[in-house]
């Protein structure tokens, strides 16, 4: 690129002269700082999402890195079927951001060591409306929003917040409720150790069709495998060994 | 700002555009060589037309900044011939945006002046190459430039019309309508415009270089404009996510909501006012919006796991942590904790800041308050209470009057 501006460049300054340079260089100059602004400013609005994200799960210890996690193996998946650049981008924003809600239940039902009540699992399950509304004046975030809100539907329509079925749920919010809940079973909870991947899989692939897309299941499951996470079979997120009564 | 409130503008608006345009006819069909100043006043008078008419027209959604930052490189490039002229158009840029600031909604926008001014100058030097060619050769010369009127309508056609079509855009976007691509095609059409015109006229300039002289001088014009679109765009989700976040706490009903977003507001234009500096003027407007994300540390946002109520110092310093680990909000963490009081010995900045911060969080409790403690916009007797920080009071409450009606305080 530097290159070709500058052999661009000089053609001009030989050809016309002086006041050329201006008017090719001056607005290139001006695009590249425009553009390495942009990159700074992005990298620190990561590292704000970031903040945000951390901020939340400090309420709850056991979810620490839940998040990123989501996020990265989502983005894997939806790159490996295939979905647009923007598209990644936005399973990314949106599986850091799904259990953003969470800051409005209390670390009580949050981290309660055994089956939650009638009424805390109702406070829980108000979580994706909560994380919706609270991101929803964030522009870039809108396409996004679906993710947060229904990233506990169930294909079969016995999920909630709203009971969507089958394609009523949007794709990307299909792979990130499933890599949600691989990441929860193989992470150590409060009332549970961390599940062995071999037997999440198998969670998976059991409930593909009821609970989960099959074609999200298919390729969760083989990218889990191209990252080599079947061989180890042991927990890959457990925490270590956190008695619970 | 309300269309209601735009309708004076536009009338302005709409009158400068005629008087261009009938300068431009008139000068057509009267063969008289114009005088210099009338030249000087055509210019002048379009180019605050489009200067106000970018006010105006772009939708707030789309991101003003491309447009005039456009410009800005199209008058780098162009606008090598007249420094009196910039001057002038600058001063009038300046003037016109003020008194309309002033005389709409009161706050003095950041960063409005300037731009204006240097979307003017875009114009005038757009409209000055246009003068000087020769319509026989096609070439610029000096000997074109009684063909100022044709360049005066030209300059109409391409810039004024498109921004006039993107007025309906922004109407219809306020009445809550959703934007569709078309309509950001529309509302891009001005600082497409601007480009495309910017290169012919570039080309025009240098008729030697051959036809691919237009897409020479596009392209970099295009990288600028992408550039700064991206920068409006990461800019703009970044201040949102802010604001996103200044309402955690209210999530844990600590808060009332909107606290924060509303002495968010007060404090940026207190700010403003005492001759703060625009990057501090936006970091006071955070750090208000963010002086109680310190809450979220505790499960209600009011008391600590041992049942010991947090204070408004924990609140500060948590708050302050929280934002450090961005690596990008330093200044605002300081001027957090300097609302309630650690203030770095010397610093004056942080001190009024957190001030400010403080006064306009205050304020915002008592204009929200029920029944005995709460204060009205008008209430003058709030500043005495503050000691040696009044003049700082006074800036505040003047910033709530542009802020709060008198009737919006009351709590739903």
């Amino acid at each position: 690129l530097y290159v070709g501006i500058s052999a661009i460049g000089y053609t001009l300054l030989v050809r016309v002269g002086g006041l050329s340079l201006a008017l090719l260089i001056v607005p290139l100059l001006v695009a590249r700082q425009s553009l390495l602004t942009v990159q700074n400013r992005q990298e620190a609005f990561d590292r704000m999402v970031g903040t945000f994200v951390a901020a939340i799960q400090a309420k709850d210890g056991y979810t620490r890195g839940h998040a990123e996690r989501v996020s990265d193996l989502s983005v894997l998946v939806a790159e490996r079927m295939g979905l647009s650049y923007d598209e990644r981008q936005l399973i990314r924003y949106g599986a850091i951001l799904h259990d953003v809600g969470k800051i409005g239940v209390s670390i009580g039902v949050l981290c309660k060591a055994g089956p939650l009540t009638d009424d805390e699992f109702g406070e829980m399950k108000q979580h994706p409306e909560i994380g919706a509304e609270m991101l929803s004046d964030i522009d870039f975030l809108k396409p996004a929003l679906a993710i947060v809100e229904h990233h506990h539907e169930r294909l079969d329509g016995r999920g909630y917040p709203a009971g969507l079925e089958g394609d009523d749920i949007p794709l990307l919010t299909r792979i990130v409720t499933a890599v949600d809940a691989f990441d929860a079973m193989t992470s150590t909870r409060p009332y549970r150790r961390a599940l062995p991947v071999s037997v999440a899989i198998e969670e998976l692939t059991a409930n593909a069709g009821s609970q989960f897309c099959p074609r999200v299941v298919e390729h969760l499951v083989a990218v889990i495998a191209e990252e080599g996470w079947e061989l180890t079979d042991v927990p890959v997120h457990a925490i270590p060994v956190a008695e619970t009564p | 700002m309300s269309s209601r409130s735009r309708l004076p503008a536009l009338a302005m608006y709409t009158a400068l555009v005629a008087v261009a345009i009938g300068f431009g006819i008139g000068g057509m069909l009267v063969p008289v060589e114009p005088l210099e100043v009338l030249r000087y006043h055509d210019l002048f008078i379009l180019a605050l037309a489009v200067a106000l008419g970018d006010q105006l027209l772009l939708p707030r959604k789309v991101g003003r900044s491309t447009a005039l930052s456009v410009a800005v490189i199209a008058s780098l490039a162009l606008l090598l011939q007249s420094p009196a002229l910039v001057l002038l158009l600058s001063v009038a840029a300046w003037a016109m945006q003020t008194l309309r600031s002033l005389r709409t909604d009161r706050r003095v926008r950041i960063g409005h002046l300037p731009a204006s001014a240097l979307l003017a100058w875009s114009l005038a030097g757009t409209t000055m190459v246009v003068a000087s060619i020769d319509p026989l050769t096609w070439t610029i010369g000096q000997s074109a430039v009684s063909f100022l009127p044709v360049a005066a309508i030209w300059c109409y056609l391409l810039l004024v019309a498109p921004a006039i079509e993107s007025l309906e855009v922004d109407l219809r976007a306020q009445r809550g309508r959703r934007l569709r691509y078309t309509d950001l095609v529309r509302a891009g059409l001005l600082p497409n415009t601007v480009v495309a015109a910017t290169a012919t006229l570039g080309a025009l300039a240098y008729p030697e270089l051959g036809a691919p002289a237009v897409l020479l001088m596009a392209l970099p014009l295009l990288a600028a404009k992408l550039g700064f679109e991206r920068d409006s765009d990461t800019q703009r989700n970044y201040d949102q996510t802010l604001r996103a976040m200044s309402r955690l706490p209210e999530q844990l009903g600590a808060v009332d909501p909107g606290h924060g977003v509303r002495a968010g507001e007060v404090a940026a234009t207190a700010a403003v006012e005492l001759g703060f500096g625009v990057d501090v003027a936006v970091d006071v407007e955070r750090a208000a919006q963010l002086h109680e994300i310190g809450r979220i540390q505790a499960d209600d946002g009011m008391s600590l796991p041992d049942g010991t109520a947090l204070t408004r110092e924990q609140i500060a310093l948590s708050g302050a942590d929280i934002l450090r680990e961005t690596g990008d909000l330093d200044r605002v963490a300081r001027f957090i904790l300097a609302h309630r009081g650690a203030v770095p010995v010397g610093d004056e900045e942080a001190w009024v800041a957190g001030a400010i911060i403080r006064l306009a969080c205050d304020l915002d409790l008592r204009l929200t308050a029920r029944g005995e403690r709460r204060l009205e916009p008008s209430d003058q007797s709030w500043i005495r209470t503050q000691g040696v920080q009044q003049r700082i009071a006074e800036a505040v409450i003047h910033a709530a009057q542009v802020h709060y009606e008198p009737t919006v305080g009351e709590p739903a």
